[in-house]
Order: structure tokens, then sequence, then C-alpha cells
């Protein structure tokens, strides 16, 4: 498996926040995690980026176990993380952002500063900024195309819609779109599942930290009872 | 005062200023980058005068020894840098502010014990070396020309860290792990690598000060709080973390001092103090900090 999540529990400090969550995620797919706030979502991604390493269960990355590894070996092996506070570097230029995503000699290549200003005009027009000077929208192109150019294998997207005008979010998943096309495998966090339900071929729906439905994403798409159950209000 | 003594007193603040400024540097990167609050900075300058006065000793008869020893003596405080970030700091990120403290304090009365143990408790002289052995004539009057140097020194190396900050890809990494680690770490940078390369820096600055102030005074225990409480002063006045304001900060506290020791010198202590308080109420983030 490309990705195999297995049995992690994870805490910030002394509080439980995943429970034996288990997930996997096929070479080139594009896997969802929904589910309400607070349910765990971003610590999931974090967990297996190494940020917030889990305390109990295994994660294996193309066969190979990665939990316990720092994050920048983990990002080595190829696995891009892109965070939903839009963490860019406010004091770097924009080009010197994504310089910072840049991996050398990680044997993977396809991204390039070239490439990356085709996909993300504005940023190419914006690269003598400094990062901070971005809007919203900017800067969450920033922090896609900062990990971009890392070529990750398997790319986490944490929340990427969050506060970000419909406009831009449309703009957003169609780089989506764009970045599956060239052969990323993705597993993107949603709280807004119209915005992943489309591009997504299956999802998972965390609720207080346990996954309690998974399946294909056309399920979710067909029955809206199940939405309803676990991410209506 | 006469022209000679304003003129005097000014050069001797200056070079201070610059020496200060080698030091005041280091710590005020790697409180910038680390969130630590090296209390044992001075200790490392302190060890590189040591180091650098045993090179002149051990090399007694081998011209240009001094030399030698500002090259050697930086090196070996930047290597013991190193191991106190990876065998003691590396361990304590993640603990409360005031085990950072303590262990730092800690170092200071060990490496204060273990130069004592080494170099005792006298006092060492270290020669002014070629080719600064003169004197500069400026208006007629004429100054030790060792002076100079130092106080070109603090330029030099001023451009130079806001080149390798500024225009690396070291310095770029060394930018974006101070701005956000976290995020600098999921990208692929080895963070705690970068933090042993940064507190290397501040060491060898330190320890590169330390080589050079000795021919314009003496080695000797006690330096290390003397200067530490004064590269404070001046990163307080510039603000943490500013690379431009330690070096003003460091002008203005080493003008201030060499002065007041001049007018007053029994209160000569209590300048920096007073300087560091008056800029606090007028600027309560240091002249170039930035408010948090």
């Amino acid at each position: 498996m490309f990705l195999k999540v297995e049995d992690i529990d994870t805490y910030y400090d002394a509080t439980h926040i995943l429970f034996r969550v288990s997930l996997e995620v096929a070479e080139g797919e594009t896997v969802s995690v929904l589910g309400r706030n607070g349910v765990g979502k971003t610590t999931l991604l974090r967990s297996i980026i190494g940020l917030t390493p889990p305390r109990k269960g295994k994660i294996y990355f193309q066969d190979r176990k990665i939990n316990g590894r720092q994050p920048f070996q983990i990002a080595r092996h190829g696995v891009g993380f892109v965070p939903e506070d839009r963490d860019i570097f406010p004091n770097l230029s924009v080009k010197e952002n994504l310089e910072m995503g840049v991996q050398k000699n990680s044997g993977r290549s396809g991204w390039d500063l070239d490439k990356i200003y085709t996909l993300f005009p504005i940023l190419k027009e914006r690269r003598n900024q400094w990062g901070g000077t971005l809007s919203g929208g900017e800067q969450q192109m920033l922090t896609i195309a900062r990990t971009l150019m890392g070529n990750p294998r398997l790319l986490l997207l944490d929340e990427l819609s969050e506060g970000l005008a419909p406009l831009v979010v449309r703009a957003i998943k169609e780089q989506i779109l764009l970045i599956q096309k060239e052969g990323v495998t993705i597993l993107i966090s949603e709280q807004d599942s119209s915005f992943v339900l489309d591009v997504s071929s299956r999802s998972y729906i965390l609720e207080k930290g346990h996954v309690c439905w998974h399946g294909p994403s056309q399920e979710l798409r067909d029955d809206s009872t199940i939405l309803d159950r676990y991410l209506g209000v | 005062m006469t022209f000679e003594a304003f003129a005097g007193q000014t050069l001797a603040g200056v070079s201070l200023g610059m020496v200060w400024f080698l030091i005041a540097a280091g710590l005020s990167i790697i409180f910038g980058t680390l969130k630590i609050l090296n209390l044992a900075h001075g200790s490392l300058y302190m060890l590189g005068s040591f180091c650098c006065y045993q090179v002149t000793v051990s090399l007694a008869h081998v011209a240009g020894n001094f030399w030698i020893g500002v090259l050697v003596a930086p090196i070996v405080v930047a290597l013991v840098g190193g191991v106190i970030e990876v065998f003691l700091l590396r361990p304590i990120y993640k603990a409360e502010m005031i085990y950072q403290y303590i262990l730092t304090f800690a170092l200071v009365l060990i490496i204060g014990e273990a130069c004592k143990m080494i170099w005792g408790v006298g006092y060492h002289s270290v020669q002014v070396p070629w080719p600064f052995q003169g004197s500069i004539g400026v208006f007629g009057l004429s100054f030790p020309s060792y002076n100079f140097f130092l106080i070109a020194m603090g330029p030099l190396v001023f451009i130079g860290l806001r080149t390798l900050i500024n225009k690396t890809d070291l310095g770029r990494n060394i930018r974006a792990v101070t701005e956000n680690r976290e995020m600098a770490n999921a990208l692929g940078t080895n963070v705690p690598r970068v933090y042993t390369g940064v507190f290397m820096l501040g060491a060898w600055l330190a320890g590169l000060a330390g080589s050079l102030w000795p021919p314009v005074s003496v080695v000797a225990l006690g330096s290390d709080m003397a200067v530490v409480i004064d590269c404070f002063i001046i990163v307080v006045i510039g603000g943490l973390g500013s690379l431009a304001g330690a070096f003003v900060g460091a002008i203005i506290l080493g003008l201030t001092t060499a002065f007041g020791l001049y007018l007053i010198p029994k209160l000569a202590v209590a300048f920096g103090f007073i300087l560091m308080i008056i800029i606090l109420l007028i600027r309560p983030y240091g002249l170039m900090g930035e408010p948090e």
C-alpha cells in the first residue's frame, strides 16, 4: 500500500485526539478526510508528516515505516504537507518561500520554478514581494506551490478552503485537478464536503477522533443522509 | 575635556563597542533562531581569550603566532559550542525557559572553573601583534593602530553576517527556521542541524571577539560575566534579534562606557544600565527591534 495508517493514537500533550485511526491511500488516488471542526483531521495529517507523532500504531509510506522519524526526514521521503493556517514565511520573498520547498538530491523531479509560475501566474508577478504582503488566497496558493517544489509523491492538504472566498476556492479546486493529472497522490482534509467530493474517489469521515465511516465518495454524493448525520449542524 | 582626550575616548569606546558587537551579534542570532538566552555567551568569549593566549604562548617563537591564535581559538570555541548545543541544549528546548537559564548558568560556572584549573587565577597578557604595534596620527594626535584594526572588524563582520543571512541558501534556511521552525521542518529542512550551525556561528563570533580583545586588555577570569552583562544591555538597547540593532547598540554602549569612565569613574558601572532604562522607556522593543 502507498500510504497505510495503522491503528494510530495521537495526543496533544495529555489530550487524546485520535483513537485507533486506520486509513489507506493507493498510489495515484485522491482521498478525502471529512469531519466537523475539532474531530482530529489536522492531527491526522500532522501525525503522518511527523509534526505530532502518534504514540501508538504505525504509519507506512511506500512500505517503509515512517512514524518515529523527524518531519524533515518524512518530507524527504516524498511526503508534502500543506498546512491549514497558510504557514508561509512572511519575511521571506515569495521566491525564497518557494525555494524552501526544494529538496535537493531527492531523485524526484517534475516541478520547478518555471512550472510553478505557469500554474500560479500571480506568484511569478509577486516573486520579489515579502510573503506576508500576499492576500489570503495568494498565501494559500504559495503554501501549495512551495510544497510542490519538493516534488512530493504524496500531498497532504489540510483544509485548503477554510476562510477563502468562493471564487478563490474554485481556482484552488482547478489547481488540485491539475496536480492530480500530474500523478500526485493526494490526501485532503475538509470540513466543507462540497469542495472535495468531486475531486476525491474515496472518503473517510472522522468523528471525535474515530473513523466512523469510509467508502467511495460517490456514495456520499448520492446519499446525503450520511453527510447529514456526521457533518450536519 | 581636551580634544585629545575626547578623540582618545571616542576611539577607545568605538573599538570596545566593535568587539562587543561581535559577541552581541552571536547572542542575538542565537536568541532569534533558537529562542535561547545563552547566559554562557560571555564564557565562550573568555574561553576564546584563553585559547588565543595559549596559542601565543605555545607558539611563542613562531612568527604571526597571534594570528594563528585568532584563526584557531574561534574554531575551538565553535566546536565547544557545537557540543553544548547537541548534547545539552537539544534535550531542553521543549522545557520551560527557567531550565535554559539554569543550564546556561551552570555552563558559566563549569567553563569558568575549567579555565581556572587550566590557566590559573592570574592575569595573562597578549602582545599587540604585528603589524599594528605602532601608532597612527590623526589631526596631529597619535593613536594605537590596533584600535583602528578592531574598529574595522566590526563593519566587516556586520557586512559578512548580513550577506550570509540575506544572500545565501544557508541564510535563507536560518531565516525560515527563525520565522517558523515547524514549517521549515515539514518542508525538509534539517532544523536540528540549522540550530547547531547557528549556535556554532554565535560561539565562533564570541571566540573571535575573545581572541581580538586581549592585546588592548588582559586575559583573566571574570571577563565572562562582565562581558555577558554588557552584551545583554546591547541587545536590549538595539532590539533582540536585530543585527543592525546590535551594531548601533554596541557603539552607543562603547561610547557611554568610555566617556563614563573618563568623566565619573565611580559611576561607570551604572551608565550602561541608566542608558538601557532610558531607551526602554522611549522604545520598549529597542532601537531597531520590532514590536511583538
